[in-house]
């Protein structure tokens, strides 16, 4: 049963920004960021719930969730590993950190490997499955 | 789970990575990453440079706590505002000094607080740019983690001399780190009496709020980053009406980057001319400047302009590192390519408008001569394809046009015309975009199409592989 946002949730502010009370639409990004450091994910009934709050139209709420890349509405892993690509890191082997992980189980059923390449790929997917594993 | 993501802000420690607000910096690569997660925590950075007035209390691994900021010096400038000058003679001080914007449009900040404080309405916004995403740029961060305070002191003497009474600080989602510093700094400036009502004594009044972007490159654009706080999707408005008129909230807002409301401070406390002892007549003042990539010590430098290329990657970053120099990502994703022949450019706007490299965030990205230059640019329109946020076609269609040439390009199956094909596609991006992310997104192609045609060419010579 995902928690609900209570009211508390958006007018509460930041311990450290007492000064602080966001009502209305401009209080939305806050409120999502922090439901979601809250559950991981923004759940329909908490989104639902911060529109109602702050008296947005959900529409709205779901517009700047899909907007942002780093809000998620469906559950994500209790740990979220993010590699970055860009060209100073990859040229140091980002792609390569990369490759381990996601597809390997993906190269494992689609490439011919050779065997021990299967082996190495097939231990990485269970590794990366394990590591997947969701808070539904 | 893992996720691709944009650059972090950590390039000096690259390859770099987050397990959830968690920064790892020189993540070993050739392993699964539950180990990457294990370990590896960003370091310090490393600070440098032959002037050290912006970065002076940066690199020390420390961050100073109001009262060592205080004992440093640290709010003077906002006393001696607010002591014994007038909102106009701030500004005039800072016309004098001749700071320009350091967020990209290098615009003179001088003015824009001018027309903001002149624009007519008592609400007035300051809002400080710390969504810092601009592949290959870490300044902002470190500037942030390190010298907090400082932020919040040129954000109170824009408040001053505009006639603000609130600061937004919007901070990228993913500098978890400087948020907690930012947020103790206010929390400290508050209880210190240098945020609030009547500060030292005076009718001033002034409140920060600090704000986390969520992912968007695009919410670095100053109107984007206005919807941004809003609470809506971060698209780009269309200028004019311009900030300083009708900005947050549709209220005069002044937005400025973070570095260079921190040279305001340094400008107030040590007075205009003795800014303009460092630089040039057309560049005053010291500049940043990040570098990573294949040089020997990757870091932060503070140099005064004037100064070459050569000096800042030679004498200070210890020089190429694994090869002989190949090229220089100059100014960021949205910068351009520079070679050996630029190195003895000199740093200072007036130079690099004449050696067609934009100074943008001061990126200096080096690739050594065993680099693929290929899936470096495949990389740079990847990024724009993913941020471009898609309310204008030239750009919405145009990043995906020439991340799909570019994908080809680099998967060596280039297509007779590709270069030009790079081109034209590049050209009406930059011509009819709406905003500056559509009118950049293809500088860095059109700046390596220029310098090596042989890149596009059809069935041309793959270059080396990517060594890891
Ligand atoms: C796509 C895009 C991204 C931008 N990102 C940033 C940024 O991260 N930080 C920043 O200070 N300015 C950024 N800018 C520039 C801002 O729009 C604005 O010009 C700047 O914040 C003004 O501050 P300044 O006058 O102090 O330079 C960006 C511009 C564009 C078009
Ligand atoms: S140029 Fe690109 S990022 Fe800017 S408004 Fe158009 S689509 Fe959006
Ligand atoms: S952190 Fe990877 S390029 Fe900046």
């Amino acid at each position: 049963m995902p928690p609900t946002a209570s009211n508390s949730l958006i007018h509460s502010t930041e311990a450290a920004q007492p000064h602080i009370n966001n009502p209305g639409h401009s209080g939305l990004l806050p409120a999502l960021l922090k439901a979601q450091k809250q559950n991981g994910y923004i759940s329909k009934p908490v989104a639902a719930e911060i529109a109602r709050a702050l008296q947005v139209p959900l529409a709205d709420v779901y517009g700047v969730i899909e907007f942002y890349a780093l809000l998620y509405s469906k559950p994500t892993a209790v740990r979220v590993i993010r590699i970055c690509g860009d060209p100073a890191c990859s040229i140091a082997g980002s792609h390569t950190a990369l490759k381990l992980c996601v597809p390997a189980w993906v190269l494992a059923l689609t490439k011919p490997l050779p065997m021990a390449g299967l082996w190495w790929s097939a231990r990485h997917a269970w590794v990366c499955v394990t590591r997947h594993q969701r808070r539904w | 789970m893992v996720e691709r993501s944009p650059c972090l802000g950590l390039c000096d420690q690259a390859p770099a990575a987050m397990v959830n607000d968690q920064a790892l910096g020189s993540i070993p690569v050739g392993v699964p990453a539950a180990v990457i997660a294990s370990k590896s925590l960003a370091k310090p950075a490393v600070v440098g440079g032959s002037l050290r007035h912006l970065t002076r209390r940066c690199g020390t691994g420390t961050t100073p706590v109001l009262a060592t900021y205080v004992a440093d010096g640290g709010y003077s400038a906002l006393t001696k505002a607010i002591q014994q000058l007038t909102p106009a003679g701030v500004i005039a001080e800072l016309k004098a000094s001749g700071l320009v914007g350091r967020g990209g449009a290098a615009f003179p900040t001088g003015v824009k607080w001018e027309s903001a404080a002149n624009a007519s309405g008592a609400e007035k916004y300051i809002v400080c740019n710390a969504d810092e995403s601009e592949p290959g740029t870490f300044k902002d961060r470190i500037l942030m983690e390190d010298d907090p305070h400082a932020v919040l002191e040129g954000m109170l003497l824009a408040g001053y001399a505009c006639g603000a009474q609130r600061g937004y600080l919007y901070v990228r989602a993913e500098y978890p780190h400087a948020q907690q510093r930012l947020a103790a700094a206010i929390a400290e400036a508050y209880a210190g009496g240098y945020l609030g009502s009547n500060l030292l004594g005076s009718k001033f009044c002034f409140e920060i709020e600090l704000r986390s972007g969520a992912g968007a490159y695009i919410c670095g654009e100053e109107t984007a980053l206005f919807e941004s706080i809003e609470g809506k999707r971060g698209f780009p408005r269309v200028k004019p009406p311009f900030p300083t008129t009708a900005g947050l909230f549709g209220k005069p807002t002044v937005v400025n980057n973070v570095e260079t409301l921190c040279n305001v401070p340094l400008i107030i406390s040590a007075g205009a001319a003795a800014y303009r002892q460092h630089g040039t007549e057309k560049s005053p003042g010291s500049k940043l400047f990040c570098l990573s990539g294949d040089v020997a010590r990757p870091g932060l430098y503070e140099v005064p302009f004037g100064v070459t290329l050569r000096t800042i990657l030679d004498e200070m970053a210890g020089g190429v590192s694994g090869g002989t120099l190949q090229a220089v990502l100059f100014g960021g994703a949205a910068g351009a390519f520079a070679t050996a022949a630029h190195l003895d450019v000199r740093m200072t706007f007036e130079d690099l408008r004449k050696a067609d490299l934009p100074l943008g965030s001061g990126v200096v990205m080096v690739f050594n001569h065993t680099r693929n230059l290929r899936t470096v640019l495949e990389g740079l329109a990847h990024f724009f394809a993913e941020e471009s946020c898609g309310k204008c076609y030239p750009c919405q269609l145009g990043t995906v046009r020439q991340h799909e040439i570019l994908t080809r390009v680099a998967a060596g199956h280039a297509r007779a015309g590709d270069s030009q094909l790079l081109s034209d596609v590049g050209w009406t991006m930059l011509d009819a975009s709406l905003c500056g992310l559509g009118q950049t997104a293809a500088t860095a192609t059109l700046s390596a199409i220029k310098l090596w045609p042989e890149l596009f060419a059809a069935n041309g010579k793959a270059q080396p592989a990517h060594t890891p």
